[in-house]
């Protein structure tokens, strides 16, 4: 039988993989359905065994290597010899489940595993055998993972004195290690005693020697980073490597070596005195290359081994539990006031966060201790009634970014959206009259915005080719300006939106200008930043505002993604990737993708500026400004030129440094066959990534409303939206309440350097930055 | 095994335990101008009254005496004393019915006291120990590099290992309170093989003088 198990696992485990991917599950999904499946049937088994009902709760899980979430959980009721307890709080040895986490050596964590081994809450049931706590006691659970509701054994639970906080009842099991570690080094009244390490480990077991009556003691560390951390405790802390000789010098009774650093050992000789006791209390994390045996041997050291898991062998011998022995003294030394441990654990975890800390955990050395407060979540998420016959989630869903996101919720796991359902028209005021320039196919999308608009009237247009201006004038019901400049001479036109090709942005605009109507600008700017900046030049001059019309700001899922990155669920911007593709017919260079207007200036460099950066991506460049803040730093681009009927680009690579440090990639095409027009926007930082196009998702490491974390999810329905419409109808009350436009000139400007510096990169063959740019035409 | 040139009239005594280094310098005690030195460090004045042999019988008891201090108070039927030198010779005789008979114990060890310094012996020894057990360490290392996983050797079972100082540090070991009675005396005495520098060691002897 002995080797029929294994096998029999190993069958189970693949049936359930062929299974799981013949309904479609991606590794991450099937690892996430088995690891559900198990922990479902061990909840239930746990339940049968013990004749009790389950109960549900969240816990902290490490499903992989190097990823940590919040998954619901099920745990049995308290039966014979047990206690339940809702976890107000649960602590976090920082080196034990830094190296666990890390899977350093001398750590036995397999995956899926619930870390953590301390807490305290209140119990909520206790077996019927059980008389060491009541329900509504405060109690500290030894030796259980980070839970919101966990189900112990009484040996386990200890009850928490009066006046003692709960936090430092939560670290018993810690104070269980380091006590154990103090009482095997027979710390005599007055001794002095080194500790190597000041992490939690070290300032607890220096706390406990010196409560038990040790004379001075030293702490040695890396740095004075935890100086104030010894100073509490009553120690001088000195620094291993700057202070060697006052090291050497300590001849210490005891030295307590709390790091786990497989070579410390050296030091807490080097640190001991003749005839010394030196407690390995850290667990070495690797092999010792060089132990010190001649230097033991020299100064007649005692080396004693100590950890937590020879209280067992010494329970076994002296038939006491010396578990509950090293608790109790804990807490009693807590609760006389001889021991205070609460400023040690400096962090305060959301239990939602959990894979945001254990990433900062794994970097830092700056953590003495942690604590998850599981009064963060909700109540119904920390404790619910578990249902013996609810089938196990196999699903997997937001596992995995390529399949079967999960909607966003709300309380109780109601469905809801994360945009913003209000009418984005509503709160319109004003009433600005528009003269169009330009009714091909960009004029006509125009038009149709500003009738949709409430606050918004199209007065009148122009089109060189009269037919063009005669359709948009009939269609919606504005006059037809028989010239340009009549147009301008209009005195019921309050602006002007130029939706005419590229080069004639700049000289339109400064006439309106200094006509005094307002200039809205169809992207981008002008053909080039030389003409941009002269165009802000004459609106700044002429005290006219100047707007670029970039209307995706306003697509429900931008205004989502702001929001979500505004609120932090990036963290600081780390990453920007754009792609965008499309097949431009060969017919679009001399009539656009419609044929309404006939002309080529879209092929023309000196008309349009450039091919699909300044045309299709400065949408992109304008919306990550927009989502992010970020300012690109330098650019170095490549563009190409590979269809025959146009003398610009169709194809661009430009790799970015944000003014943050942040890194982007921008590829767009216009000559990918097969290729309609798609895009793909992602962006990311140390906290979440945001995958804006295709399809909007959001992965995120931070607890934030609507979202679970470690999930993909969707940003839910979002409300249809006619982006011009806003634009113009937003602009249209700005200009009435004398408020700067959303998009204003610098908007254009900042796009049209990035632009600029793209090509110059391009055509120079190296990094362009586009701020010395601006920076230049604005001079 | 040989051992090098000696600087004229001196002595050189080497435990058997001490022989399987594998290079460099062999552990010895040396007798030279009345004083008596431990593998090259700080020369002790003999008292007038004892013989060289006498007086390294005397520090080699030292350290045996040590070792078996070292363990007093510790709990455990049984002790396995691990070497076969002199120093292990006088630790059985020193522990007498609480030494294991025939070198390894059958059962689990919870006391090993180690004679040979070799890190290899040493780590076997707290594989084989019981939990919470003792390792003393009476050997003599010299430098040898102990290469050790501490966490499963030592840490989780909390061992203890206990280090025997060597002698010499001071005079204490060749003080007259200190000489053992006349049969050990002799029975060391009796087990020291004589040899010159430069010749091969013989095998089986418990310690040898070897001369220069």
């Amino acid at each position: 039988m002995g080797g029929r198990g294994p096998g029999v696992k190993k069958f189970l485990n693949q049936q359930a993989n062929v299974g799981l991917a013949k309904l479609g599950h991606s590794p991450a999904m099937t690892r996430d359905a088995k690891r559900e499946a198990w922990w479902w049937l061990q909840a239930r088994s746990e339940a049968l065994k013990r004749r009790t009902r389950l109960l549900s709760g969240h816990a902290v899980a490490w499903p992989a290597p190097g990823l940590t979430e919040l998954v619901r959980v099920e745990v049995p009721h308290a039966g014979d010899g047990e206690v339940t307890v809702e976890v107000l709080t649960s602590v976090v040895s920082s080196g034990t489940e830094r190296a666990q986490y890390l899977r350093l050596p001398n750590t036995s964590v397999g995956f899926p595993h619930r870390p953590g081994y301390s807490a305290a809450g209140v119990v909520l049931a206790a077996g019927p055998d059980v008389s060491k706590a009541q329900p509504g006691d405060l109690v500290a659970v030894r030796s259980v993972p980070h839970m919101s509701v966990v189900t112990a054994p009484a040996s386990s639970v200890h009850r928490v004195p009066a006046g003692v906080p709960v936090e430092a009842a939560a670290a018993v099991q810690l104070g269980v290690i380091c006590g154990q570690g103090v009482r095997r080094a027979a710390v005599e009244p007055g001794q002095p005693v080194c500790v190597i390490g000041a992490g939690l480990v070290g300032a607890l077991a220096q706390r406990i020697a010196t409560a038990a009556g040790a004379g001075p003691v030293t702490m040695v560390a890396r740095s004075r980073a935890k100086e104030a951390i010894a100073q509490a405790g009553g120690a001088r802390l000195l620094v291993a490597d700057a202070d060697r000789a006052e090291v050497e010098a300590l001849a210490a009774s005891i030295v307590i070596e709390a790091t786990g650093d497989p070579e410390a050992l050296a030091l807490a000789v080097e640190a001991a005195g003749p005839g010394a006791r030196v407690v390995l209390l850290g667990s070495p994390r690797g092999v010792t290359a060089d132990v010190p045996f001649d230097a033991i041997r020299a100064k007649r050291l005692r080396l004693i081994g100590a950890h937590v898991d020879t209280l067992g062998h010494e329970s076994r011998l002296t038939g006491i539990d010396m578990y509950e022995r090293e608790a109790q003294a804990f807490l009693d030394l807590l609760a006389a006031g001889r021991l205070s441990v609460s400023d040690l654990f400096e962090v305060t975890i959301d239990p939602r966060e959990a894979d945001a800390f254990y990433r900062r955990l794994a970097g830092a050395r700056d953590i003495v201790g942690a604590r998850f407060d599981w009064t963060r979540l909700a109540a119904e998420e920390r404790i619910g009634k578990g249902r013996l016959w609810r089938l196990p989630e196999l699903s997997g869903r937001g596992t995995d970014v390529r399949r079967r996101p999960l909607p966003p919720k709300g309380r109780r796991g109601r469905r809801v959206s994360l945009a913003d359902h209000t009418d984005p028209l509503a709160g319109a005021s004003g009433r600005l009259r528009i003269g169009l320039f330009g009714c091909g196919d960009i004029g006509v999308q125009n038009a149709a915005a500003i009738q949709a608009a409430p606050n918004v009237e199209l007065v009148a247009c122009y089109d060189p080719a009269g037919a063009l201006a005669e359709d948009v004038a009939r269609t919606y019901g504005a006059e037809v300006a028989p010239t340009s400049d009549a147009l301008l001479g209009y005195d019921g036109v309050d602006a002007v939106v130029l939706s005419v090709p590229h080069h004639l942005h700049g000289p339109l605009g400064a006439e309106a200008a200094a006509a005094g109507k307002h200039v809205v600008v169809e992207k981008p700017l002008a053909e080039n930043l030389e003409s941009g900046a002269e165009l802000v030049r004459a609106a700044e001059g002429a005290g006219v505002v100047l707007s670029v019309c970039f209307p995706h700001r306003y697509q429900p899922e931008m205004v989502v993604a702001r929001r979500l990155i505004e609120a932090g669920a990036l963290g600081e911007l780390a990453g920007v990737l754009l792609n965008f593709f499309m097949d431009k017919p060969s017919s679009y260079w001399v009539g656009g993708f419609s044929g309404r207007a006939h002309s080529d200036w879209r092929s023309s460099r000196e008309q349009a500026g450039g091919g699909v950066l300044i045309m299709n991506l400065s949408h992109y460049l304008d919306l990550v400004r927009y989502l992010t803040g970020a300012e690109a730093d330098v650019v170095t681009a490549r563009t190409q030129v590979a269809e025959a009927t146009a003398e610009v680009e169709d194809a661009v690579s430009v790799t970015v440094g944000y003014a943050n440090g942040a890194l982007g990639s921008l590829f767009g095409t216009a000559a990918l066959r097969g290729s309609g027009p798609t895009s793909e926007l992602r962006l990311w930082g140390p906290d979440g990534h945001i995958a804006v196009e295709p399809d909007p998702l959001v992965y995120t490491l931070r607890a934030l409303d609507g979202l679970r974390t470690n999930r993909w999810q969707t940003f839910g329905r979002l409300p249809p939206a006619d982006i011009r419409a806003i634009y113009f109808s937003r602009l249209a009350t700005a200009i009435d309440r004398g408020e700067s436009p959303d998009i204003d000139a610098t908007d254009g400007l900042a796009v049209q350097a990035f632009i600029e510096a793209a090509y110059r990169s391009s055509e120079a063959g190296h990094s362009v930055s586009p701020a010395a740019l601006l920076q230049e035409a604005r001079a | 095994m040989l051992v090098a040139a000696l600087p004229p009239g001196s002595v050189a005594y080497v435990d058997r335990d001490w022989l399987p280094v594998s290079s460099g310098e062999v552990p010895s005690l040396v007798a030279a101008d009345g004083e008596l030195a431990w593998c090259g460090g700080r020369p002790v004045r003999m008292p007038g009254a004892l013989d060289a042999d006498t007086a390294a019988t005397l520090v080699l008891l030292a350290v045996a005496q040590a070792a078996v201090a070292a363990v007093e108070g510790v709990s455990g039927d049984s002790i396995e004393v691990v070497g076969s030198g002199l120093i292990a010779l006088q630790v059985r005789a020193l522990l007498g019915h609480r030494s294991s008979e025939n070198g390894r114990s059958t059962e689990q060890p919870r006391i090993v006291i180690d004679t040979t310094g070799d890190p290899e012996v040493i780590v076997d020894a707290t594989r084989r120990i019981a939990a919470l057990g003792t390792v003393v360490l009476a050997g003599e290392g010299l430098g040898r590099k102990a290469e050790m996983n501490l966490y499963p050797d030592v840490h989780v079972r909390g061992l203890t290992l206990v280090g025997v100082s060597p002698p010499l540090q001071d005079s204490t070991a060749l003080s007259a309170a200190n000489t053992p009675d006349d049969t050990l005396l002799a029975s060391c005495r009796d087990a020291l093989v004589g040899v010159l520098a430069g010749t091969p060691l013989p095998r089986g002897a418990a310690w040898y003088r070897v001369s220069g």
